[in-house]
């Protein structure tokens, strides 16, 4: 995706929407250990994280808004980006929620902790590449603690015998823990990895604040150029 | 000429018309499946094709249940019944599952709370399909005729009252 031009219309009719719906899709199936299927829509936390989230990649430069709708394309390319913007709303609720526990403490605490992240993250002046990069940390965290630190915890595994010895004598109950079947670690797998896949394909544009980076990396590109220069003038 | 019909088609505003018609029948397609929570493949494909009306419940299989249902053989009946009607999309087919439930689970003292929960799931869930949110089964063999005394029987057999204790319980009769 290249920042400013228009977007390729196969991508933004269909690439983007197919992949984000996909995601909101398989994001809200869940698989009980008893083999129930059930499909669940976002909370309305994951609601409330999703716009925050939107809101900070539109201010990061992530999400060019003005390349999905604006006064200059028309109707049918407004409708169409519209799309985009729902479906990435939707996938982006359904990926917090996916990557959630489901109750508990660890519930309180993972939401929590995502607020934060993501207010003090819009607190400061960022880039794309700087918040993709903090949200594949982020996400990708959340995924060990919910499918790896949590469900070994439930199934009596590793994490279990360390927390108990770690803090002898108290319950794991008012954790809530609750064992999932290995399938649903691979779905949660697959649905956060494509979804930040999606997150680079989206339309961005630079933000003003780029420039101090860009500068500094140039500076740095000359400052090698001429020590380079220099070392050879003195060698000859 | 084909060069030309190519290029029309090729062009963005053909594209985003067919990826929003594309994009729209795919939301449908998942809010259809959030909004009935489709357990197997079979009630996804049944589901869909009732949509447009497509969906039949499969009569020999239909047929074999009835006749287990007439000889008092509830859990094959509804085996049969499973059968005949997999994505649980024919009112009459579930109807008759509940009053499976319904004569297995009546007892003369007390009646099977597992068995009437069930069958009170299986008559709410023949009651949506049906259109007016009623089913109306023809069948003499059946004192409970429609959905709705169905539905009663099992609240009934499932509330605890004083009446439970009325020793002239013991003479009522299964419907």
């Amino acid at each position: 995706v290249t920042p400013g031009g228009p977007l390729a219309p196969v991508r933004e009719a269909f690439t983007l929407p197919i992949a984000l719906l996909t995601i909101a899709w398989a994001g809200g199936a869940r698989l009980s250990v008893a083999g129930e299927l059930r499909f669940e829509p976002p909370p309305l936390m994951a609601l409330v994280l999703s716009v925050l989230l939107l809101a900070l990649m539109a201010r990061a430069g992530a999400l060019a808004t003005a390349r999905l709708f604006s006064e200059r394309r028309s109707a049918l390319e407004n409708a169409s980006g519209a799309l985009v913007f729902v479906a990435l709303l939707a996938a982006t609720a359904q990926v917090f929620h996916l990557l959630t526990p489901t109750r508990g403490l660890p519930n309180l605490f993972v939401n929590v902790l995502f607020l934060a992240l993501l207010v003090n993250t819009f607190s400061r002046r960022t880039e794309r590449r700087h918040l993709l990069n903090s949200l594949a940390v982020m996400f990708g965290s959340a995924f060990l603690l919910k499918y790896v630190v949590l469900d070994s915890m439930a199934t009596g595994g590793a994490a279990r015998r360390f927390f108990a010895t770690a803090v002898e004598g108290l319950t794991l109950g008012a954790l809530g823990l609750e064992a999932q079947p290995p399938v649903m670690g691979y779905l949660a797998f697959g649905v956060t990895a494509l979804y930040l896949v999606v997150l680079w394909w989206l339309p961005f544009e630079p933000r003003r604040w780029d420039d101090g980076v860009r500068t500094a990396e140039l500076l740095t590109v000359v400052e090698a150029r001429l020590l380079q220069e220099g070392r050879s003038r003195v060698d000859e | 000429m084909v060069d030309q019909r190519r290029d029309r088609l090729r062009s963005p505003a053909v594209i985003r018309t067919a990826g929003l018609a594309v994009c729209l029948v795919y939301a449908g397609l998942i809010g259809w499946i959030y909004a009935t929570q489709p357990q197997t493949i079979a009630e996804v494909s049944g589901g869909l094709a009732s949509t447009v009306g497509a969906y039949r419940a499969d009569p020999v299989a239909f047929e074999e249940g009835l006749a287990f249902f007439r000889q008092e053989q509830f859990p094959e009946a509804r085996l049969a019944f499973d059968r005949a009607d997999p994505a649980r999309r024919d009112p009459v087919t579930q109807f008759y599952i509940a009053y499976a439930f319904y004569r297995q689970g009546w007892g003369r003292l007390y009646s099977d709370d597992a068995l009437f929960t069930q069958g009170l799931e299986a008559v709410e869930r023949a009651a949506a399909l049906a259109p007016g949110g009623r089913v109306i089964v023809d069948d003499p063999d059946l004192g409970l005729r429609s959905s709705d005394e169905l539905r009663v029987e099992f609240e009934r057999g499932l509330k605890r009252e004083w009446s439970d204790l009325d020793p002239r319980r013991v003479f009522r009769e299964r419907k």
